[in-house]
């Protein structure tokens, strides 16, 4: 039996972008959000569907396959359209319809007042046909389609209100950043169709597999380093994440569509969907683990004292990235796509949270306005500190337990260590002090905003706060679909993990036809001589213990700091200003990218365009156009209008004919 | 014997024959001592045209001509069909059938469009 | 002379021809419905018409299946239904845009789509002719229809002239093809193509050939035949000019597809080859100072025939070369149908009541006006142009692949620079309509352009369809290579030797590992 309605995934959404394009004007609000909403909706169930299926399936046959016509097929290129689900994909589907669908719903209220109602809908259907398509690829020009796909639609939405000029440059910012990036990810592709001569990935990776050593190590580092080049664009890595905090200026639910389901994902489910190339290109997977690891603390740094509630959840955003690329650059792909999973729960909980927050302060966004919201929102902050502990790494909530996972693969993998762990470690001490001081200060203590502001606080309507319980339902039991072994001996843990109906690491399982197992990366890595380091369950609980200490001892520090003692930060950053200025203003690092990249450009652009251009490409142009234009005006001559003319013009060409025939 | 060979003699007796009549025309037929008389245009023994020689007249005769130009050479057409129709049997029957049909279908649409009248 | 007339003879003989009388049939019935009718009933015409045609497409895919024994005269290979299909979505696109037009500018009359079918079928039975006499039957029934409905503005002076001209001109090359044809039977005592051909006899035959390759290179617009093209289609009516533009050079290409098919002597490459070349370059090159649109598309056409012709160019080469040159020229003839008749039908519209407005000046800022009508033009006139994503840009991308496989590097690199030159003349309109402002005087009295219902409907499914074709390159490429295969199923391939792509050779370059042999991917499509 097959699975035949994979092409339904993408084409849902695809019909709901028509109908709101074109003939959304013309439908009441409700249903053109409905519309939307529903869209999205039939992608879910079809994806979980597909899911079902799978499970259904022996392991070793978990691929569908579905391909719907030949695209380009000129020369040596041969590419079709073709769909495939296999685990990795799977997973990537469902969450990426289902949060989008919980995000869409919650739209209809938050952007209800909103003139481009139908317009927004149409660029947030698009946005999710995108990333499906991303996701669904089986090959890598298909997955380009989405890639830029996706890069357009944050472009227009993170723009959408673009009479503020902030949202436009936002948006500018954004398309721009992710160009560099996809400018990479064009050439790696170009390398693979070079070196594989396919760009199907079943070819690619099954001609790897079969002979891993047949391509040289420096290819393999170079195509896998273009290609994660081409993911810190689209997931916000150093060097290109500078777009992803200034992608506050859209809308909220935008910000949660990009941060938990959409768009920054797609670099993480992109190397994981390459590990077999990854795994070839060890010095390419470490470069991904130090990437992963430098952008985790560094985001993390910047979002300490960050005073825009948005702007924190972004750094965050960027920080938890780090995470999964941390993951993956130790072999554990697995684990980056589950915390990618996890991560969708509670970070589209913490954004649609904020926006339920911003919506009732009258677009206010400053923290420093906040406080004491907990009196007017109860379900809003409730929600939040679910999303708040699970990120911070409270046990047993989803975020602890695929956190966990990475820091534990960063210790023991062969190719993680001690300085990647410790990295980790204090990221999540840091992640638990910032996301303490963001909720403490927003929803307890003093209220600080103006008298008229208090008077219409309120909880936001149904539709949104429905959204949110759902989603901290998933962001605290999320983690059961992957407990850890060391933790299964637990016995209550245990016993809960199986009423989930899951066992120890059922999603690494789910995965590892997709994406490897340990195993697999020790056998590829052991070919290139790399030895391999004994783990146990004792160290795996011992380090989890002082991860969880630290993440305890930030969020008390977060209280101790803004509810007990409200001052003391405060001197702690007069104390050290340099520090904080230096925090506070991101590490200048937009100034520098200014100063380095944007202004030299500038300057070289300006003398091409002045220089070259003009005075040189310019005027060749020019010149064989007057060439072109006089010869043409010359022979128009000819052309009579005497039919006597026309018939002597064709005799000659009879002649001619007939002269070149019988030469 | 070439086959082409009666097509020759045809283009020589062709050519003899205008090339005998015209010089016999010019030794034997040319006008001695021109009076009015013999220096008119000869029409058939009818008076000739006084005035303009090119004259406008209505499209109508072009449109009479034309027409039986055509149906004149389309049943001219049945005269080799006539020649083979025995070795043609039914097929040529019915080919003739279809032939004359379409010819018949011109005729109704130019009678019934108003060629055919003189108005 | 003994023929077998057996029933079964009688029925093949109905079948082969199905395509080519159905639809003559269907255009007597218009005719006649058109005489016998009351005048009101008139505006049903062309819905008659188009039944007709979609009749006629039944029966001709329905044919295709049950005659299959070539006679001798004409034949219903695949070649010939993916080529007839062409012809009759012309056809139904040029009935539908025309009853709009004809109705506006009072030409409405019963004859107007008998005629305009009565030419398919002409243009028909040239594609599926096997016989030089047959496709002269074909030639004068595509070409007559043509040179009424040139003059169809019976008052206008421009109309008369185009339509005397084109009379004269195309009886002239008319008589071009009788005389070559009459050359071919002296020399080789047949007028089937395929046996003449063989038959490979010296000087006359070759003259007798190239005879007829002027008259077809008339018909198509190749240069130095195509001087009647501008005045022709500059005066006659809009609707005519695009129904022309397209199918009398889809006629004209089906013939000398049916006459290349058996492969030609090297000297017909070189010949090919230059007029090829000269007909992208003079028609690219002339087409630039033209300040009339129709005047413009006109030269267009002119050197859309050199790179379609290109494409011909391989299929007189080799087999294998050959079957992908020609599904590219079926391909592009497809695609140029849709965006020819899509550019022409824009023209219609903008021109207004009485054809007034058809200077490029007349274009200047209408964007402000009508945005959706300017930009549906500026789809068809980039994709005429070759940008993707749109199908000329595949179009053309086949053809000149296929040229660069089959050997003709230089040819495709003339026809790369020349579509440059495109590119120049046809942005040249779109800037006008968007970038320039409209002249000061009579603004205010302008309303703005608005297409009628069934302008809009045509324009927009002929946009979409130039899109939608775009990106499903591939499918509709394999349908028209089905109908390039049977014209070389009879040939023996010409070379054995493998010729690789610049892309292949340079990837064999790069990686050796992997050395891959990409011609596998090349058959893969025919698989």
């Amino acid at each position: 039996m097959d699975f035949k309605y994979l092409w339904l995934i993408p084409l849902c959404p695809l019909i709901g972008v028509f109908i709101n394009a074109f003939i959304g004007h013309l439908l009441p609000r409700k249903v053109s959000g409905a519309i939307a909403s529903l869209a999205v909706l039939g992608s879910l169930i079809v994806s979980v569907m597909g899911l079902l299926h799978l499970l259904g399936l022996p392991e070793d046959q978990r691929v569908l396959h579905q391909s719907l016509f030949d695209w380009i097929a000129t020369g040596a290129v041969h590419t079709q359209v073709a769909f495939v689900l296999d685990p990795l994909s799977a997973v990537m589907v469902c969450v990426v319809s289902g949060i989008g669908f919980l995000i869409h719903v919650y739209s209809m209220g938050y952007m209800a007042h909103d003139p481009r109602y139908p317009r927004f809908f149409a660029y947030m259907n698009l946005f999710t046909f995108a990333m499906l398509l991303l996701v669904l690829a089986d090959n890598f020009l298909l997955m380009y389609v989405g890639w830029e796909g996706v890069a357009l639609c944050s472009y227009l939405l993170i723009g959408f209100w673009f009479e503020r000029p902030s949202a436009a440059a936002a948006g500018q910012k954004a398309f721009i950043v992710n160009r560099v990036g996809d400018w990479c990810f064009i050439l790696g592709m170009l390398f693979i169709f070079v070196t594989f001569g396919s760009l199907t990935f079943q070819d690619v990776f099954a001609k790897v597999a079969a002979a891993p050593l047949a391509v040289p190590t420096v290819t393999m580092t170079i195509i896998c380093l273009l290609l994660f080049a081409g993911a810190t664009g689209k997931s916000a890595q150093i060097p290109l994440y500078v777009w992803l905090p200034d992608a506050m200026e859209g809308p909220t639910p935008v910000s949660a569509l990009i941060h938990a389901a959409t768009m920054v994902t797609a670099g993480v489910y992109m190397v994981a969907r390459c590990h077999i190339l990854f795994v070839h290109a060890p010095v390419a997977l470490m470069v991904v683990a130090g990437i992963g690891a430098a952008t985790a603390l560094f985001a993390a740094l910047i979002g300490l004292v960050q005073n825009d509630i948005k702007r924190v959840l972004a750094y965050s955003t960027v920080s938890q990235l780090g995470y999964m690329f941390m993951a993956c650059g130790v072999g554990a792909f697995a684990a980056g796509i589950f915390h990618v999973m996890t991560h969708a729960f509670f970070k589209a909980l913490l954004f649609l949270g904020s926006g339920s927050v911003i919506h009732a302060m009258h677009d206010e966004q400053d923290i420093r306005r906040m406080g004491g919201l907990s009196r007017w929102m109860p379900v809003t902050t409730w929600t939040f500190w679910i999303a708040t502990l699970a990120i911070a790494g409270i046990p047993l909530f989803s975020g602890f337990i695929s956190k966990d996972q990475i820091l534990w693969y960063a210790f023991s993998s062969p190719l993680g260590g001690v300085v990647l762990w410790t990295v980790g470690v204090v990221t999540a001490l840091l992640t638990a002090f910032y996301m303490a001081r963001v909720t403490y200060k927003t929803f307890h203590g003093q209220p600080r905003m103006d008298e008229e502001t208090q008077r219409h606080i309120h909880e936001s309507p149904a539709s949104m706060s429905i959204v949110l319980i759902l989603l901290a339902v998933g962001a605290v039991f999320a983690g059961f679909l992957n407990m850890p072994e060391a933790l299964m001996k637990i016995a209550p843990i245990g016993w809960l993990t199986h009423l989930f109906g899951a066992s120890a690491e059922t999603f690494s399982d789910f995965l590892a036809p997709s994406v490897g197992t340990q195993a697999d990366v020790a056998r590829a890595l052991e070919m290139l001589h790399r030895q391999i380091v004994p783990t146990s369950h004792v160290w795996e609980m011992r380090l989890m213990g002082v991860t969880v200490v630290l993440s305890v001892l930030g969020i008390y520090a977060g209280y101790q700091m803004y509810v007990r003692k409200p001052g003391s930060a405060w001197s702690i950053a007069r104390s050290a200003p340099w520090l904080y200025n230096l925090l506070l203003n991101k590490f200048y690092v937009d100034e520098f990218y200014k100063a380095v990249v944007v202004r030299p450009g500038m300057g070289l652009a300006y003398f091409l365009w002045r220089g070259i251009d003009v005075l040189v490409i310019d005027a060749i142009v020019n010149a064989v156009a007057t060439i072109v234009g006089i010869f043409s005006h010359l022979f128009r001559g000819l052309q009579t209008g005497y039919v006597r003319n026309y018939a002597a013009g064709m005799v000659l060409g009879a002649i001619v004919v007939i002269w070149v025939l019988t030469r | 014997m070439n086959p082409y060979l009666p097509i020759l003699f045809m283009l020589i007796i062709a050519t003899a024959f205008a090339v005998g009549a015209l010089s016999l025309a010019m030794f034997i037929g040319r006008p001695k001592g021109g009076n009015e008389r013999k220096l008119a245009p000869y029409e058939c023994g009818i008076e000739p045209v006084v005035g303009e020689v090119r004259e406008r007249f209505p499209v109508k005769f072009y449109l009479v001509a034309m027409l039986f130009i055509l149906f004149d050479i389309e049943v001219i057409f049945l005269y080799p069909w006539a020649v083979v129709f025995r070795q043609l049997q039914v097929f040529g029957l019915i080919e003739m059938g279809i032939f004359l049909a379409i010819l018949l279908l011109g005729y109704m649409y130019v009678w019934r469009v108003g060629a055919l009248e003189w108005q | 002379m003994s023929i077998d007339l057996t029933t079964e003879f009688i029925k093949q003989n109905l079948w082969v021809s199905a395509p080519v009388w159905s639809l003559a049939a269907a255009a007597a019935l218009v005719l006649l419905v058109g005489a016998f009718r009351p005048r009101s009933t008139h505006s049903l015409l062309p819905a008659l018409g188009l039944i007709g045609v979609i009749v006629s497409g039944c029966v001709t895919v329905h044919a295709s299946q049950i005659a299959t024994a070539p006679l001798g005269m004409q034949s219903i290979d695949s070649f010939t239904v993916v080529f007839d299909l062409i012809i009759l979505i012309a056809t139904a696109i040029g009935i539908i845009i025309s009853s709009p037009y004809v109705n506006r500018e009072s030409l409405a009359r019963g004859e107007y789509y008998a005629l305009m079918m009565f030419s398919s079928s002409g243009a028909m039975l040239m594609g599926a002719s096997d016989n030089f006499i047959m496709m002269f039957l074909g030639l004068e029934l595509l070409s007559i229809p043509l040179y009424v409905l040139s003059g169809f503005r019976r008052l206008e002076g421009i109309s008369q002239e185009a339509a005397l001209k084109y009379f004269l001109l195309g009886s002239f090359a008319s008589a071009f093809f009788v005389y070559g044809t009459a050359l071919v039977f002296a020399a080789t005592g047949t007028t089937s193509i395929a046996a003449a051909l063989a038959a490979n006899s010296g000087a006359m035959l070759t003259m007798g050939v190239g005879m007829v390759l002027v008259a077809l290179g008339f018909k198509v617009a190749l240069v130095p035949f195509h001087m009647w093209t501008p005045d022709v289609y500059e005066g006659a009516p809009t609707s005519v000019t695009a129904f022309m533009s397209v199918v009398a050079k889809a006629a004209g290409f089906g013939g000398l597809a049916r006459i290349v098919a058996p492969g030609l002597s090297p000297n017909w490459h070189l010949l090919l080859w230059l007029l090829a070349a000269g007909t992208m370059i003079w028609g690219n090159l002339i087409a630039i100072p033209q300040q009339n649109i129709k005047r413009l598309l006109a030269y267009s056409s002119i050197s859309h025939a050199g790179y379609i012709l290109m494409g011909l160019l391989t299929l007189s080469r080799d087999s294998v070369a050959g079957v992908d040159g020609m599904s590219a020229v079926l391909f592009y003839l497809l695609v140029y149908t849709l965006m020819n008749f899509g550019a022409f039908a824009v023209v219609i519209v903008f021109a207004g009541s009485g054809d007034k407005a058809e200077d490029i000046d007349d274009y200047r800022g209408i964007a402000r006006r009508s945005p959706l009508l300017a930009a549906l033009m500026s789809v068809f006139l980039l994709s005429l142009a070759g940008i993707p994503p749109f199908a000329g840009f595949f179009g053309k991308l086949f053809l000149f692949s296929a040229a660069v496989q089959a050997g003709y590097p230089g040819l495709a690199v003339i026809a790369v620079l020349t579509s440059v030159m495109g590119v120049f003349y046809y942005l040249r309109v779109t800037v006008v309509m968007f970038m320039e402002e409209e002249p000061a005087s009579g603004v205010a009295d302008k309303p703005s352009v608005s297409a009628s219902p069934t302008y809009g409907f045509v324009l927009g499914a002929l946009a979409a369809l130039v899109i939608v074709v775009g990106i499903l390159a591939a499918p509709v490429l394999n349908w028209t290579a089905g109908g390039a295969e049977s014209l070389t199923a009879g040939r023996p391939a010409a070379s054995a030797s493998v010729r690789y792509c610049a892309l292949c050779r340079l990837q064999r370059f790069i990686s050796r590992p992997f050395a891959f042999d990409c011609t596998e991917l090349r058959n893969l499509r025919y698989r």
